[in-house]
């Protein structure tokens, strides 16, 4: 044991040493350095999108790979077409009646932790972001998709060093384990961890000293508000759900539908290849996905298509099926359908009226899914702009595919992003589609620029007791 | 590009412009040679050094560890580069001045 933590040490710091010597020579680079690497990466990773697509189908066995080919096609294309003009070395920004310039500096070494759900696209969106702002990454895969996930760290390094980009500015753990990535996220020469993944890793890094981004649980309502067209807001959200088999965090969890309306759906839903479970499906299916010892859904279910789930839980349904809808009559505990699922399950409620629908989706938010994403189909402006106020989340998606809409980039203009931050309600530290932006350092050259107000201000009144602070602000204000 | 001579019993290394990955190589071997077979102190003059790639940041470690923190340093670095050498950890092992 004491040989292993030896070895483990000298790997981490081996690591760590070469990422810092990168980042002391990536902190000489200009933009156009910066952004010539950055796009060799682009290029590369597009160019294998397919390829690692497989892989990583083929690795995890969770999701459909043409899904992640698109997955792989977000993470590239659109993350650079996004970042590609953002300006990440020197000076950003002046303000010349202000006097403030910023000029932006590197974060340093990065850790960016991989999920299973996508482990080739996000490796992909990672390495871009970091890169574009002069930070070198390191990669910890997930351990059911380290070929996947390393080969693709891989392309992007060997992409990155045609143009000349400082050595180890992409590394990768060759032999991932939960040691090495406790081992990793605490070393001291770390700047930042990039955590995407389950609330397990993100405690984890938060845990571990250094700054991090992490994420939270998606458990995302989608509320078909009665001005919706139905048969539109149902083929939107099967497009969502069966995306790459509904692993997509901002995937739609809980589909609340007014009860004026709740026929049209559900019959719209039927035509669609879309299965209606009853009470005692329910109770069968909740035995396969519900994993009640760690309180969380059930790995093995993750991103694997609905006739395979129904066939596990042995409830039959026709071999053409896409989507399993559970109706409930709740949320919470009793509910083990209103978690997250990652998989093709859409638990189902009907309220009475709009009002009973929101409180719905507040309570679907606040048992697990805070901050994260929340989505909404209505063509009325005032219940848009009631709903939006009345979540606490960091994403509300309207009138599109809630896993595509949430990631940004295609269905919107959000940042593209795979790393959805949640807010402090999410325990994260922001609700950004984290990007190029949140990796760098912002200094600001404050040049003397006089506060007029407070330099003419008398400030003998400031010591006095009597004075009332109304007059206070009068004196402050006045214009001489 | 690279000057070497001997001044006051040490030899004296003078690298000149960009040090970029093509450019280290260039000079890598001769470099490497001269150092392992210095009985003399050694110093880096980069007085008119514009940028270090990884790679010369290796070949200031090579030297620190053939020749020992005290026949080995760096000097003449200007403000750009000390906070190469000071991001990378390297003022903690190798005289820069």
């Amino acid at each position: 044991m004491a040989q292993q933590t030896t070895e483990l040490t000298e790997t981490v710091n081996e690591i760590l040493n070469n990422a810092v010597e990168a980042a002391a020579v990536f902190s000489q680079l200009d933009q156009e350095q910066t952004d010539r690497i950055v796009r060799a990466v682009y290029m590369a990773a597009l160019d294998n999108r397919m390829e690692l697509a497989k892989m990583a189908n083929k690795e995890t066995g969770i999701g459909k790979w043409e899904d992640k080919v698109i997955k792989n096609v977000v993470a590239t294309q659109l993350v650079y077409e996004d970042i590609k003009d953002l300006k990440t070395v020197g000076v950003i920004n002046e303000d010349k009646e202000k006097g403030i310039t910023e000029v932006a500096y590197p974060m340093g070494p990065i850790l960016g932790v991989i999920p299973v759900t996508n482990p080739t696209s996000t490796v992909i969106f990672k390495t871009l972001i970091a890169l574009k702002a002069r930070n070198p990454i390191i990669f910890s895969a997930h351990p059911k998709a380290v070929g996947a996930s390393n080969e693709t760290a891989r392309i992007c390094y060997e992409a990155a060093l045609s143009e000349d980009a400082p050595v180890n500015c992409v590394q990768w753990a060759k032999e991932v384990s939960t040691e090495l990535t406790q081992a990793l996220m605490r070393h001291p020469k770390l700047s930042l961890i990039l955590a995407t993944g389950g609330m397990g890793l993100v405690k984890e890094a938060y845990s571990s000293g250094t700054p991090s981004i992490g994420v939270g649980s998606g458990n995302v309502p989608v509320f078909i508000e009665k001005s919706a067209d139905v048969p539109f807001a149902v083929d939107q959200i099967i497009t969502s759900k069966t995306f790459d088999n509904g692993t997509v965090c901002a995937s739609e969890q809980f589909l609340v539908v007014e009860k004026s309306i709740a026929k049209a759906v559900t019959d719209e839903f039927r035509r669609r290849k879309v299965f209606m479970l009853d009470e005692e499906d329910v109770k069968k299916i909740e035995k396969v996905v519900y994993d009640p010892k760690r309180q969380l859904m059930n790995a093995d279910i993750v991103g694997r298509p609905a006739t395979e789930i129904a066939s596990k839980a042995g409830v039959i349904v026709p071999e053409d099926t896409l989507i399993l809808i559970a109706p409930l009559k709740g949320v919470g505990p009793d509910y083990p359908l209103s978690r997250e699922i990652l998989a093709p399950i859409l638990a189902f409620y009907i309220a009475e009226d709009f009002n009973h629908a929101v409180k719905q989706c507040i309570e679907l938010s606040f048992f697990g899914g805070m901050g994260h994403t929340v989505s909404l189909f209505s063509n009325d402006p005032e219940k848009i702009k009631t709903f939006a106020h009345l979540m606490c989340a960091g994403r509300v998606i309207i009138n599109q595919p809630s896993s595509q809409g949430g990631v940004g980039g295609i269905y919107n203009a959000l940042h593209p992003s795979l790393t959805l931050g949640c807010g402090t309600t999410g325990h994260n530290i922001t609700t950004d589609n984290i990007s190029a932006k949140n990796l760098i350092n912002i200094q600001r050259i404050a040049h003397r620029h006089l506060n007029e107000r407070f330099m003419n201000m008398d400030k003998k009144l400031y010591f006095d007791k009597n004075i009332k602070t109304n007059e206070l602000e009068k004196a402050y204000n006045r214009n001489y | 590009m690279l000057e070497i001579k001997t001044e006051n019993q040490t030899l004296v290394c003078a690298f000149k412009g960009r040090f970029d990955t093509v450019n280290t190589a260039k000079i890598e071997e001769e470099l490497i040679a001269k150092i392992l077979s210095s009985t003399i102190p050694v110093v880096f003059d980069l007085k008119d050094t514009e940028y270090v790639c990884s790679s010369f940041l290796q070949l200031c470690t090579k030297a620190a560890q053939a020749l020992g923190a005290e026949k080995f340093s760096i000097i003449n670095v200007s403000p750009d580069i000390l906070r190469v050498f000071k991001i990378a950890g390297f003022d903690k092992i190798i005289s820069i001045k």
